[in-house]
């Protein structure tokens, strides 16, 4: 179990308790319409650089709370994506603009790269951002990667009768200094994205110099999400073939990432408190990260 | 300093008291009032003499003390339903005078909210105070068939309530953990069951409650806001009495009477909820939640003996507890949730003379979570609480009758366990490390006395030292900006870590306009060592006490209030018009984006942040106190305002509690002997909760970003309760009654909390953001019948 692991089960303490309500009174609920305060409009970054690859940053905006949704792709695009930023990276010697592309094979689909810069272990990449009159800016830096010790499948077992549902377990010897981050993504048979696992991205805070396991369910292709549980897109089955992707970063940019998965469980539940969102990016939202990735394959067996 | 100050102005004040007091020969009516029936002390009854005018009020244990001149006097006892008490007394040495006050015939008697027909609110310094007698709540509208005397002080100007049929006291800008509540002088941490919809507080084992929500005289500390102030029945020493009541969803059964008679008696008070077992019938046995099942159950005990005249012992103890479990089949959840609170009080009275009292108290207290989580491969556990040793003297001295001095001394150890996990995942263990406790030493010495300058200027000058000291064994993790560990510092055993040493003037003035009108003025300051850390919207039993440690600095308020008090129709009515100012420091919230942690490597206190608030407003209060229709309305403006240097980009913003407007109006009105009706109406501002302003996409997922600190107001709630009571035959062997009440007669669906939330896929256009308002409680009546023989 890593931190930020056990943070979700005090969360279903708190959240277990409150079912009383739900339980034991005849509550009423019921859909309202409400005026909540307009932000200003914010650019928002989603963009990392990988060691040995080229950068991607996607551009897009926010929203108002109760804007209604884009029900097509133009819509969407138009809503909110921004094509027309000026982005640049400097990687300490020079300062690289990226191109907005549209790629629809590959996640995030719209982005700006350039093959001109390439990332590299320890440097430091300062990303700007220019669009519609605001200006955002970060910092991040490429971590050496860190190899897991290594991987293996293990069944649900306290389900007596499971014979095929079960984890991935990544068995992961932290380096003697504090400062390390980590985030996990995994893909599937013929997945295509590597995308990232709830709850698996965390710091070493608590476990600096140790090694520890920690268990991961299966991860969700891009807008492959669904509103119901079903147990098997939670678990791995027996014989799958497992590939993971083990990523370095810094504490800022893991920062964001387990604030981003507690804001995204605690959506739809009314008694989480409000999560902020730590962001790196100055005078925006949304995370610029360096990665340092380390690859593994499995195939789950017994 | 300021401690050397303090002490100064509080020999200053002892003199000034016993100087007085050697001028002229002086003898002393001194005794015990008690109710002649029952043998219950009575306290706050009023003893004066009629010549003079002068008089005193009997203390928490009934005791009072009236030291005057030689002469002859007509000595006087009246309290509230009681007939007056009147005798001729020639003073010419020490007179020991215990008085039996017979309640009032049923044709006279009407429930009277405070005092006799006299001018006790325009005479008194006290501000913002309140007594309620039990009679009176127990005619009110019930909620569920439970009569709550929480919820009767949320009705008071200056206390607001934390939401629908919640318990949690919110006074004059305060949280619910600023509230000292005491039960038999034993502090109770929760007073809250099923989520604050009942107090822990069981209607039939108690006799008084007082409340003080302006200034806090100086026996009272640690608490920035109220005091709560709840005594248990002692049982009646004259003869065997049974009563009880059967609700709804709840029952109650009291058994009182004598171990020996007029010398030692017992009471034992028990109430529990059957929701669970009534239930249970009509779930299926294969219904996915099978098993889940809520109670909560209470017990009241308490013995009295009077060793000697000069000598009492009190035993008292409450034990109450909730259990609430879920079972989940298809999720595999199994949960199981018991939470509660301990009391035990050991209280020792001697008169030293019939001017001097000593109350001597050890105390015991205790509150305990725990939580038991099991889900498919995990097993989570949780442990949280706090438990004080805690031992008092408290003396009472009556100099002379211009002065009434309070002193004494206090001292509590606390051993706060701020959240333990265990947990195992399959086979294996998880380490959460080893549980971690904090311990405090608290102690504080206060003088206080009641005096008359003048005919027309009265004082209460108190002062408080108080002094907190967190001990080891305790690990102090240091961290840097990011969060790192950079230094560990280990305490041992009782190796003190930090300590905090205040004093705490109080003041309080009247000064008497004429004889149907006061103004009365109060600067107070006090010093609170711990407070409720909690990271929801709600209160819930999960929040956790943590004390004032080296980064949490001990609460600071300071109160200005400035009142003025009429009475009308030769008394009949009161009327009130308070304004106030509090400014609190040091007060305590989650950082941005903390989160619940482990506790390995890190301490609690790491993840806070720290700021100060102010709140102001004014409160008007008219209540009628006599006739046979009786009650008040209170009406609240306030503001109260946090500025966290941390949190909102420094912006001050409201507290979540900061309500614009509070009305709240009481009715009970005796028809004649068989029935009485009460109504109850209450209006108040929403509460302010903290929304989502945008929403924006990361990883392919919607996410939102919230807006300043507190950014939406909650739709008003308002409320009318109704009930009748109807009273069987008095001279019957077994008394009963009847109590028919309606909760929320109109159906208001009130908001108990709102919430905002997106569901669908941002891809297939299914996306949508919905708000959603949550009301629970429509319109309930019930029935309680209630007996005794």
């Amino acid at each position: 179990m890593n931190s930020n692991q056990h943070s979700r089960y005090v969360l279903i303490q708190r959240f277990s308790l409150l079912l009383l309500l739900v339980l034991l009174i005849t509550g009423c609920e019921r859909d309202v319409e409400i005026d909540l305060p307009i932000d200003q409009n914010m650019l928002v970054i989603e963009g990392q650089i990988e060691a040995g690859k080229a950068p991607k940053v996607l551009v897009s905006r926010n929203r108002g709370f109760f804007d209604t949704f884009p029900a097509n792709l133009e819509d969407f695009i138009e809503k909110f994506i921004v094509q027309d930023a000026v982005v640049t990276v400097n990687d300490g010697t020079k300062t690289v603009n990226l191109q907005f592309v549209f790629d629809p094979m590959n996640y995030p689909y719209f982005y700006y790269t350039s093959n001109e810069l390439t990332g590299e272990v320890g440097k430091t990449y300062k990303l700007h951002v220019a669009a519609e009159g605001k200006e955002v800016s970060a910092t991040t830096i490429i971590p050496p990667p860190v190899a897991l010790d290594s991987i293996f499948f293990r069944l649900n077992v306290f389900d007596k009768e499971e014979d095929s549902l079960g984890f991935v377990f990544a068995r992961l010897t932290d380096p003697d200094t504090l400062g390390n981050a980590y985030k996990l993504y995994s893909k599937r048979n013929s997945e295509k994205e590597y995308f990232p696992v709830e709850a698996a991205s965390f710091n070493d805070e608590y476990i600096n110099g140790l090694t520890i396991e920690f268990f991961n369910q299966r991860s969700t292709q891009p807008f492959g999400q669904k509103d119901t549980f079903i147990k098997e897109d939670f678990f791995y089955t027996l014989g799958d073939t497992v590939y993971i992707k083990f990523c370095s970063m810094g504490w800022k940019e893991v920062d964001f990432f387990r604030t981003f998965d507690i804001a995204r469980n605690s959506n739809g539940n009314p008694f989480a408190a409000p999560t902020l969102i730590k962001s790196n990016i100055i005078g925006g939202l949304g995370v610029w990260c360096g990665l340092g990735a380390s690859y593994d394959t499995l195939i789950t067996s017994k | 300093m300021k401690t050397v100050r303090g002490i100064c102005f509080l020999v200053a004040i002892l003199c000034c008291a016993s100087l007085t007091s050697q001028a002229q020969q002086k003898f002393t009516i001194s005794g015990y009032i008690k109710d002649a029936q029952s043998g219950e002390t009575l306290p706050g009854a009023n003893a004066y003499v009629k010549e003079t005018h002068q008089g005193t009020n009997s203390n928490t244990y009934g005791f009072f003390s009236l030291s005057l001149p030689k002469a002859k006097y007509t000595f006087i006892v009246s309290f509230l339903g009681y007939e007056e008490f009147s005798q001729t007394i020639d003073l010419s040495k020490d007179v020991k005078l215990n008085v039996n006050l017979k309640t009032k015939s049923v044709q006279s008697k009407e429930v009277e909210i405070v005092g006799e027909k006299t001018e006790g609110n325009i005479n008194s310094t006290d501000m913002g105070r309140l007594t309620v007698p039990m009679e009176m709540v127990k005619k009110l509208p019930a909620f569920f068939g439970e009569v709550d005397l929480v919820k009767v002080m949320q009705m008071v100007p200056g206390v607001k309530n934390g939401g629908e049929g919640n318990t949690g006291m919110y006074v004059r800008g305060g949280g619910p953990d600023q509230n000292l509540v005491l039960l038999d002088e034993a502090v109770v941490y929760n007073g809250a069951h099923l989520l604050g919809f009942f107090s822990v507080f069981n209607s039939d084992a108690i006799k008084t409650v007082d409340l003080h929500k302006g200034g806090m005289p100086a026996q009272y500390g640690g608490r920035l806001a109220s005091v709560l102030d709840i005594s248990m029945k002692e049982g009646n020493d004259k003869k065997y009495k049974v009563n009880g009541g059967i609700g709804l969803i709840s029952s109650r059964l009291t058994v009182q009477g004598p171990i020996k008679k007029d010398t030692a008696s017992f009471i034992v008070s028990a109430r529990r909820t059957y929701i669970d077992v009534l239930i249970q019938p009509f779930i299926k046995d294969d219904a996915p939640t099978k098993g889940s099942g809520y109670f909560f159950y209470d017990l009241n005990t308490k013995v009295n003996y009077r060793l000697s005249e000069k000598d009492r012992l009190y035993l008292s103890a409450y034990f109450g507890r909730d259990v609430f479990s879920f079972k989940s089949k298809n999720s595999g959840l199994n949960i199981k949730v018991p939470w509660g609170n301990a009391t035990a009080s050991a209280r020792w009275n001697h008169l030293f003379s019939s001017k001097l009292f000593l109350n001597t108290s050890l105390i015991f207290s205790d509150y305990d979570f725990e939580s038991d989580i099991r889900q498919m491969v995990f097993a989570f556990k949780v442990k949280s609480g706090v438990r004080d040793y805690n031992a008092k003297l408290d003396f009472n001295w009556y100099p002379d009758i211009k002065h009434q001095v309070k002193f004494g001394a206090n001292y509590i150890f606390h051993r706060y366990a701020p959240n333990n996990a265990n947990g195992s995942f399959g086979e294996q263990e998880i380490n959460f490390g080893p549980a971690v406790y904090l311990y405090a030493h608290e102690a504080a010495l206060y003088a206080s006395d009641d005096f008359d300058l003048t005919d027309k200027l009265r004082f209460h000058a108190g002062l408080r030292g108080s002094f907190f000291q967190q001990v080891g064994p305790f690990t102090r993790y240091v961290k840097d900006q990011q969060g790192a560990t950079i230094d560990t510092l280990v305490y041992g055993k009782r190796q003190p870590v930090k300590h905090y040493l205040n004093a705490e003037p109080r003041l309080m003035m009247r000064y008497t306009i004429n004889k149907k009108s006061s103004l009365k003025a109060s600067y107070t300051q006090n010093y609170q060592y711990m407070q409720i850390t909690s990271l929801a919207n709600q209160s819930l039993p999960t929040d956790l006490w943590y004390p004032a440690t080296s980064l949490v600095k001990p609460q600071f308020g300071t109160q200005y209030s400035l009142g003025y008090f009429r009475n009308f129709f030769d008394n009949t009515w009161e009327s009130s018009v308070e304004t106030y100012y509090k400014e609190m420091k040091n007060q305590v919230e989650f950082k941005d984006g903390a989160l619940p942690s482990t506790g390995i490597g890190d301490n609690l206190d790491n993840q806070l942040t720290f700021g100060h608030g102010w709140s102001y407003g004014a409160e008007f209060f008219l209540k009628k106190v006599h006739g046979k229709t009786t009650g008040w309305i209170g009406y609240s403006l306030s503001w109260t305002v946090r500025n966290f240097p941390q949190l909102n980009n420094g912006k001050n913003y409201f507290a979540r509690y900061d309500r614009r407007h509070d009305l709240s109006l009481v009715l009970t009105h005796d028809l004649n002997s068989r029935w009485s009706f009460s109504a109850i109406f209450v209006y108040a501002s929403g509460s302010l909760l903290w929304m989502p302003t945008s929403i924006y996409l990361m990883e392919g997922q919607p996410v939102v970003n919230y807006g300043a600190r507190n950014n939406f107001r909650m739709p008003p709630y308002h409320r009318l309760d109704l009930s009748a009571t109807w009273t069987g035959r008095t001279d019957r062997k077994v008394h009963s009654s009847w109590n028919f009440s309606i909760y929320n007669v109109y159906s208001r669906l009130n908001p108990y909390f709102m919430y905002v939330y997106t569901e669908g896929n941002p891809a297939d256009g299914s996306f949508k953001s919905q708000a959603k308002m949550v009301s629970i409680f429509p319109i309930i009546p019930s029935v309680t019948y209630n007996f005794s023989f």
